[in-house]
């Protein structure tokens, strides 16, 4: 099952399709989303998916990885256009900075997630059979 | 699960310090660490309102400082609780069940389910019953908003808190049992009088500062036991 839908950039396990059917291009998306094949980033992207935006301290207690690590993961969400960083401050102490999930963000993770499901649901009827 | 949802980093090299974590447990750890902290807040700050109560009584502030003085109490305490973590338990609910590939269920919810879900009645109750009352006449205004408050708690407990799902937001604990409980024992306690309610509730507000203190307490601990 993880050799079908594990994905990196630019390449992928699965087979290029002969012709193109729904998943397939799901597929086909899916590999070209790198920004979403860590499976941290999308624990990220589904946390704000719930809370909308986030300061980076919670995440980072939350994500339970260090900072560094972190700002890359952000990083690349931000340049993916899935999330927006902006510096503010926060009622209940200081400067803080804020992660916000984007519309087209929002969008990418609902496409991410559905699909997976599609695709294991897909792999899980092919091996009943 | 998570080596469905990949686990290899942007440039296809093994990320050691990612790679154990389900997406799931991290959204969920983010989720009960806000709401925690949010309902903390919430407690807290509830306990603080019979001390402006008497602060106002003993000062002798005129009739309409005190009914202005108890909606703007209310949404402060809000507003701060939102601020804190208490608000979009609907949206948690629903990013969880996107996860479980459960989203055409959370479709089907009613429109009143809805609306409890998102925690718009705690606000609003309050505030419905003080308008009301200020157009009938403002004698037991203290003791309704009592009563209101009593019935968002109530709403609270029953649709935030979850069941006993392992995939629960919010799971009750002893300080949520002790605020649920402490509603109806002021009622009690108060004779059904508005000086004694507000005496009951300023000798029952340690009970809602403790629990608000355990909860901000325990909500970083909380997240740290959701990874182990």
């Amino acid at each position: 099952m993880c050799k079908v839908l594990s994905n990196t950039d630019g390449e992928s396990n699965v087979a290029k399709p002969s012709s193109k059917s729904k998943d397939d291009i799901s597929i086909s998306e899916l590999t070209a989303a790198g920004a979403l094949s860590s499976s941290a980033r999308v624990g990220i992207m589904l946390a704000l998916l719930g809370v909308e935006r986030i300061t980076f301290t919670d995440l980072m207690l939350a994500v339970k990885v260090s900072k560094s690590s972190l700002n890359k993961s952000v990083k690349i969400l931000e340049q993916a256009g899935y999330v927006t960083v902006r510096k503010g401050f926060k009622v209940t102490g200081g400067p803080r900075t804020f992660i916000q999930i984007t519309e087209k963000g929002k969008t990418s993770i609902r496409t991410h997630l559905e699909t997976m499901r599609r695709l294991t649901s897909k792999y899980l009827k092919n091996n009943q059979v | 699960m998570t080596n469905i949802l990949g686990s290899e980093n942007h440039n296809g090299k093994f990320d050691s310090e990612q790679e154990q974590q389900n997406p799931k447990d991290i959204a969920l750890a983010v989720f009960r660490f806000r709401a925690r902290r949010g309902i903390g807040v919430f407690y807290a700050l509830l306990s603080i309102a019979p001390l402006v109560a008497a602060l106002l009584a003993y000062l002798s502030a005129p009739a309409y400082v005190s009914q202005i003085s108890i909606p703007v109490i209310f949404i402060v305490i809000w507003l701060f609780a939102r601020i804190a973590g208490m608000h979009r338990f609907y949206e948690m609910n629903d990013a969880i069940s996107l996860f479980e590939g459960k989203e055409k269920r959370q479709k089907q919810r009613n429109k009143l389910t809805e609306i409890l879900k998102r925690g718009f009645i705690s606000p609003i109750l309050p505030l419905v019953a003080i308008v009301i009352l200020d157009l009938i006449g403002l004698g037991i205004i203290a003791f309704i908003v009592l009563i209101a408050w009593f019935a968002a708690i109530i709403f609270y407990n029953i649709f935030v808190f979850s069941k006993k799902s392992p995939d629960s937001i919010l799971h009750r604990r002893i300080e949520d049992w002790l605020v649920l409980f402490l509603a109806p024992t002021i009622l009690l306690l108060s004779g059904f009088h508005i000086l004694g309610s507000l005496i009951s509730l300023a000798a029952l507000s340690v009970i809602l500062l403790a629990a608000g203190v355990k909860s901000l307490y325990e909500a970083p601990e909380e997240l740290v036991q959701s990874f182990e």
